[in-house]
């Protein structure tokens, strides 16, 4: 900003050097206009000439001046750029750094927390289930042996229900016809006795 | 018209078999009566067993012989016919049965001495049935009028086992006692 500053400073004072110039030009036509006395008369002239040469040559001077000012200023601004830029590069290179190792930190911190926390359930659920397999193996057992006893009376039961059948096959085979006959008139026998009240 | 009419037809206890067969020949003769033309008496000879047709015979004989049907009166003797013949249809349609259950099939004749005892054992006029039922071993299941006599030696077994078993396996205040 300095720099632009500086080169129209110097511009300006080119100016003013010109406006010079002309101000002396034009006062030496107003003699010209009155004509001085002879023996003065070469000598103005000669020295208007002398002048203007004189800011031709400073006008120039300060051109150049400012060419190689407007240049070097161009240069420092390109450099002052560049730092800018490399210094901006390098601070957020430095930040994204910091972030990283600061996101790397707690990733760490709560992974380590975490991990000590799936620790502490682990167990708590080991012992939990530890808890439920005894019980549930109790009440297994106790559900077997009922199961067990169930079983064991309902076979008795069938035993003894299918020994009449089976004693009932072996024995009518053995009875005569006519056994069966007297057997069945005995029951009629017993039924008219009690009146067919039966 | 008199019960004791029907049952000297029917007898007193008929085997189910011979009441269907009755039932059937009595239906037919009524059919007869009533849309065939001819003699009465001749169309119930025809439908009826000899047997039966006897019996009927001599329950109209003794009418006339008490005068409720004039000697000639061929329209009253086809009146007192089919007056008896639905008399014995309603009278055998309605009889109650007796079951008896055997063991083994019956012989016929044995079925017809059954009937005898039966009938002497002084029971309502009834119809008799006989079943098979080789699970009761032997004796005899009665059923009569909703009740039941079992008499079988299935039952009899049954309850013996029962009592054995309630005395040597199954233990003091055990829950699963035999069956009845």
């Amino acid at each position: 900003m300095s720099d632009v500053l500086l080169s129209t400073f110097v511009l300006l004072l080119a100016l003013l050097a010109l406006v010079v110039s002309m101000r002396l030009l034009r006062i030496f036509l107003h003699r010209r206009a009155d004509p001085p006395s002879p023996a003065h008369k070469p000598s103005a002239a000669a020295d208007a000439v002398g002048v203007v040469a004189a800011a031709k040559v400073q006008a120039e001077k300060i051109i150049r001046g400012a060419d190689l000012i407007t240049r070097r200023t161009e240069q420092d601004l390109k450099k002052t750029l560049q730092h800018q830029a490399e210094t901006a590069a390098r601070a957020a290179e430095e930040r994204l750094q910091d972030m990283t190792n600061m996101l790397q930190k707690t990733v760490e911190q709560h992974l380590a927390s975490y991990t000590k926390q799936l620790a502490k359930h682990t167990t708590a659920m080991e012992d939990e289930l530890k808890r439920i397999s005894e019980k549930e193996r109790t009440r297994l057992r106790k559900e077997i042996s009922a199961y067990q006893q169930r079983r064991v009376s309902a076979l008795e039961q069938e035993i003894i229900d299918s020994l009449p059948g089976i004693i009932s096959r072996a024995a009518g085979r053995s009875i005569p016809l006519v056994e069966h006959e007297k057997m069945v008139s005995e029951a009629l026998k017993r039924a008219s006795e009690s009146g067919w009240n039966l | 018209m008199q019960s004791s009419d029907i049952t000297h037809i029917a007898g007193r206890v008929i085997i189910v078999e011979d009441a269907n067969d009755l039932l059937r020949q009595v239906q037919d003769a009524l059919h007869h009566l009533h849309s065939a033309a001819g003699e009465a008496a001749d169309i119930a000879a025809a439908a009826l067993d000899e047997e039966y047709w006897e019996r009927l015979q001599d329950i109209i004989a003794k009418r006339r012989q008490s005068g409720q049907i004039p000697p000639d009166g061929q329209a009253d003797t086809a009146s007192v016919l089919r007056e008896l013949l639905h008399a014995l249809q309603l009278h055998l349609m309605n009889l109650p049965i007796l079951t008896v259950t055997m063991a083994v099939p019956p012989r016929h004749d044995f079925v017809r001495i059954l009937a005898e005892q039966i009938d002497a054992g002084g029971i309502a006029p009834c119809k008799l049935a006989i079943t098979v039922d080789c699970t009761i071993v032997a004796g005899a299941v009665i059923a009569w009028q909703g009740r039941v006599l079992d008499l079988s030696l299935r039952q009899k077994l049954e309850a013996q086992v029962a009592k054995e078993y309630a005395r040597k396996v199954a233990p003091p205040g055990n829950a699963a006692a035999p069956k009845k």
